[in-house]
């Protein structure tokens, strides 16, 4: 029964859910979905808790048994208390808060954000490294798009920039929509298995 | 009582099928008919179309080999999505890695960024270990709940990298702009890297990063592939139909555009 319940539950859900998309209900429907999207909010915010409490559990377990590096525990948990106490006191709208959300945490996802900038390069390095056929495809069409691209290019060889436009419209968007189509199409078919229970992993009882 | 207010509510005639999701619901259900008719035949004993070789998914057991031989953990994230197919599709893997990494006593650490997720991946790793004969080899501090903000997330795992050095690392599930960080993240700590998406904005940078990557669908028939139960396997056939159906479609398309100058008849009729 512990495994049953929530194929059953998922399945009754996921019926549920297709009849209100597909059908016209009116105000009934979009009330019904509505209502279904708060439902989902109440037990995201019950697994929130179970998020704290294992993140807590971890960096108290780093901390108390004095693991490697486990200095950056006492920063973790010592950010997330402070935040907890100070969103409590000053309200999620609170001056503090939003200072503190603005110029901390924001600054440091940005920064996290900005090494995409040095990676691109990296891994741009690594993979147009002439080493098969498939790379030396990569690395043509990168040199003429990024020609195309640039002012210099059509400077360079006069009419480039069509080129670069005939790669990025034609080769590239059609392998783009056929990988979308595919996964669309995929992405059905897996939700089926699901909705009938074949596809069973997530119930940590296997398929 | 709520039947009646239903049906007060529904428009007449052939607009009770909501605007414009009609050639869905046709979709849906030639899926449902498929799945139906491909379980009948698995049940039947029947032959059943075998999947296609799958270089990432075959790289698994290499990956978990490798870091085995090596002494060093696994890490394994399902992804940034929430509860849907790309998730499902990860979990699905995760279980089977989970197994395997519990048979060959590889320390194996699990991150995931969405909080709803973190007990479903406690409970299949738990599982995992517990059918492999080995609960006492579990641990829950392996299985760990970052943080729900992208980069934070992607913070974090990379500090795991950096402190942890894990010899493979399996990204399977839907990524999106943390997908070139983590990745080479993780190629510079030196792990044989298995990444799966279906973001056609991040794939060619799991493509450039990883040493295998499983493009767009290919996710979508992982579990059939790593369990080849041919129940299983029969979904993965009819979508691969339904796909074929849809590849018809685009030819035609793509005929009356160039023969006549115009495919908006058609467009126009899958538009209703």
């Amino acid at each position: 029964m512990r495994r049953q319940l929530p194929l059953l539950l998922v399945a009754i859900t996921a019926f549920f859910v297709m009849a209100m998309k597909f059908f016209n209900f009116g105000e009934v429907g979009a009330a019904a979905i509505q209502e279904a999207d708060i439902w989902i909010q109440v037990t995201y915010e019950f697994a929130f808790l179970l998020g704290a409490i294992n993140f807590t559990r971890l960096h108290y377990g780093n901390v108390a048994r004095k693991r490697p590096k486990w200095v950056y525990s006492v920063v973790a948990l010592i950010a997330m208390v402070l935040t907890c106490i100070i969103t409590l006191v000053d309200g999620v709208n609170g001056e503090i808060a939003v200072f503190l959300y603005e110029n901390v945490a924001n600054r440091i996802d940005s920064a996290i954000y900005a090494l995409l900038g040095f990676y691109v390069c990296s891994a741009a390095y690594r993979s147009f490294k002439l080493k098969n056929l498939e790379a030396g495809i990569l690395l043509v069409s990168a040199v003429l798009l990024m020609l195309a691209q640039a002012p210099i290019g059509d400077a360079i060889f006069p009419g480039i920039s069509k080129v670069g436009e005939w790669i990025l419209n034609v080769p590239n968007s059609a392998g783009m929509r056929g990988i979308r189509l595919g996964a669309g199409i995929g992405a059905y078919a897996a939700s089926i298995r699901v909705i009938l229970g074949l596809e069973r992993s997530w119930t940590g009882s296997g398929s | 009582m709520t039947l009646t207010l239903l049906a007060e509510e529904a428009p007449k005639g052939i607009l009770f099928f909501a605007p414009e999701m009609f050639w869905d619901f046709i979709l849906i259900a030639s899926l449902f008919v498929l799945v139906f008719w491909m379980i009948q035949r698995a049940r039947a004993g029947l032959p059943i179309p075998q999947i296609r070789r799958i270089a990432g998914l075959e790289a698994i057991d290499e990956a978990l080999g490798r870091a085995t031989e090596m002494g060093k953990p696994i890490h394994f994230s399902p992804g940034m999505s929430t509860f849907g197919s790309e998730m499902y599709a990860g979990l699905a893997v995760l279980s089977y890695v989970a197994k395997m990494a519990a048979q060959y006593d590889t320390k194996m650490i699990v991150t995931t960024r969405r909080p709803q997720i973190h007990p479903v991946a406690a409970e299949i790793v738990k599982q995992a270990y517990l059918e492999a004969g080995r609960p006492d080899a579990y641990n829950p501090d392996d299985i760990r709940f970052v943080s729900e903000w992208q980069f934070s997330y992607t913070a974090a795992v990379m500090g795991i990298f950096q402190r942890e050095q894990p010899a493979a690392n399996l990204m399977i599930g839907y990524w999106m702009a943390e997908a070139l960080v983590l990745a080479e993240a993780g190629a510079q700590a030196g792990c044989i890297q298995i990444g799966a998406n279906t973001n056609i904005f991040q794939i060619h940078f799991f493509i450039v990063t990883c040493d295998y990557t499983l493009i767009g669908e290919e996710l979508f028939a992982a579990s059939a592939y790593l369990s080849k139960d041919p129940m299983l396997t029969g979904t993965v056939v009819a979508q691969d139909i339904v796909k074929m159906a849809v590849g018809i479609l685009v030819v035609i398309g793509t005929i009356l555009a160039t023969v006549t100058g115009s495919a908006q008849g058609l467009i126009d009729f899958l538009s209703l």
